[in-house]
């Protein structure tokens, strides 16, 4: 355990470092003055803009209403994804026709859902949530249909025999055996959904991160841009590590994988 | 009489024509019979298991059991997401048994196959051998009236398998389940069996049955193992 924890706090140590390498040549090329401060701003004014933002709860307050969002459109995705993942994995009329519709589907890029949703919905948070379910809906899709096929077929044989049918083949046997797989998928699933909820905020008034985003640029304060720009990096990496990482490494070391 | 196979046939369609997987197949198993079944690989033995087991369906001929069938492959097939216990209650769970005696009757059969230390373990900190010792374990829970057994101890090395030989003899001896043994093994076959099916490969007929009247549990190193199992081997040539 001590040991373990030795190596978590190196690899802290070296990204601490890396990061602080990264704002330093950052500040030596706003001292440079190559371009004017107002199109680089340093690190300093950065840092300033996000005090100002969190003391007054701006940047809370959108942090909140774009998770918000985001979990509902995740969430809905989730449950329909699965649903159809399950399908496609199982009945090969559905693999023939819903598939091919899934893989035409999974090449439009989501922000194009964005003018229909628009129309259908108006300008409010029903337009960016549809946005965001069509962003991850396909990829959750294809996690789950991929997860089903390339598990061990052996497995649901010694489930037969052991007696789990019906339901209990997909909660005792099928949905644990796909987990790790699964998590991974949903992964890659999550961050589709984070990008198109940045689209979908940045087009009107919305509140959430993208609008911030945004103002940031009506009001040309490229200082409150690359603030949120770094905010938004630092929440997907502190989903990606805390949440999906911390559920695969526990599959993994449960599993003995790697 | 617990299992009667009659005349059984089975074909395969592929794209170069049909297979005669098995020919006219027929034998019956007495309650608490130990058979092995031998043949070279590719002679059906497999395909006549899935088929005893209701997995397939023969193309001729049929198959009477009585009473529940329980099945063991050359992979244990652990479910690495449960404890060794966990495994092993799976059947029980799925049965509705209750929480207490699924524990009783696990405790049971783990100490049987000598890994009450291990219950609380995963199947990936688990050696080859334990892990099918787990999966005989799982299906016995289960007091199944035949056990199909397809080549089991496989993918085990030597040492190892000797060891299980013993134990599987021990286990009949104590639980006196009737099985069939499917093996390409002759002097696996020799060592465990009441009686040898000697199978032909394509199409899988019976060649030949031999007894095997020694006492148990015999070493599958005996001289007496050894004469039948070369006896076997002349019949397969």
């Amino acid at each position: 355990m001590t040991n373990s924890l030795k190596t978590w706090f190196k690899l802290l140590i070296i990204k601490l470092i890396f990061t602080a390498l990264l704002i330093g040549l950052w500040q030596i090329i706003v001292w440079l003055e190559i371009w004017p401060i107002w199109l680089i701003p340093g690190p300093a004014q950065v840092a300033n803009v996000l005090y100002r933002y969190s003391a007054n709860h701006k940047l809370w307050l959108a942090i909140i209403i774009s998770f918000r969002r985001l979990l509902i459109g995740f969430g809905i995705s989730l449950v329909i994804g699965s649903v159809l993942g399950v399908l496609l994995a199982k009945v090969a009329l559905a693999r023939q026709t819903i598939g091919f519709l899934v893989m035409g589907l999974q090449t439009l890029p989501s922000v194009c859902w964005l003018p229909l949703a628009l129309l259908w919905f108006g300008l409010n948070d029903k337009a960016i949530i549809f946005v965001v379910i069509m962003g991850a809906l396909l990829s959750i899709t294809i996690a789950v249909q991929g997860a089903i096929r390339t598990m061990p077929p052996l497995w649901l044989r010694v489930g037969n025999m052991l007696g789990a049918n019906g339901w209990k083949k997909y909660y005792h046997i099928i949905l644990p055996a796909i987990l790790p797989n699964l998590v991974t998928g949903l992964k890659q699933s999550w961050s589709f959904a984070w990008r198109s909820l940045m689209g979908g905020e940045m087009l009107f008034i919305s509140v959430g991160l993208g609008q911030l985003l945004m103002i940031g640029r009506e009001l040309n304060d490229m200082a409150l841009v690359i603030a949120i720009m770094i905010t938004i990096i630092t929440i997907g990496l502190v989903v990606d590590y805390f949440i999906f990482g911390s559920l695969e490494r526990s599959l993994y070391r449960k599993w003995g994988l790697k | 009489m617990k299992l009667q196979v009659n005349n059984i046939s089975k074909q395969f369609a592929s794209t170069t024509g049909t297979t005669l997987a098995l020919q006219n197949v027929s034998f019956t198993v007495q309650t608490g019979d130990f058979v092995c079944i031998v043949g070279a690989s590719g002679c059906g033995k497999s395909s006549l298991l899935n088929i005893i087991s209701g997995l397939e369906k023969p193309t001729t001929g049929d198959v009477k059991v009585q009473g529940n069938i329980g099945l063991m492959f050359q992979e244990a097939a652990l479910f690495p997401w449960l404890t060794v216990f966990d495994n092993v209650a799976f059947g029980l769970k799925m049965r509705n048994v209750p929480k207490l005696e699924q524990k009783e009757t696990v405790k049971k059969y783990l100490q049987l196959m000598h890994l009450e230390h291990f219950s609380q373990h995963y199947p990936h900190q688990l050696s080859g051998g334990m892990k099918q010792r787990v999966a005989l374990a799982r299906t016995l829970v289960l007091n199944p009236d035949v056990l199909l057994m397809d080549e089991p101890f496989a993918a085990l090395d030597a040492l190892t398998r000797e060891h299980l030989y013993t134990e599987l003899q021990t286990i009949w001896q104590t639980t006196k389940t009737t099985i069939i043994f499917v093996t390409h093994n002759v002097r696996e076959a020799a060592c465990l069996g009441d009686r040898i099916l000697v199978f032909s490969p394509r199409p899988g007929t019976i060649k030949a049955e031999v007894p095997v009247n020694l006492p148990r549990p015999r070493d599958i190193n005996h001289p007496a193992v050894a004469q039948i199992s070369q006896r076997v081997a002349e019949l397969l040539k």
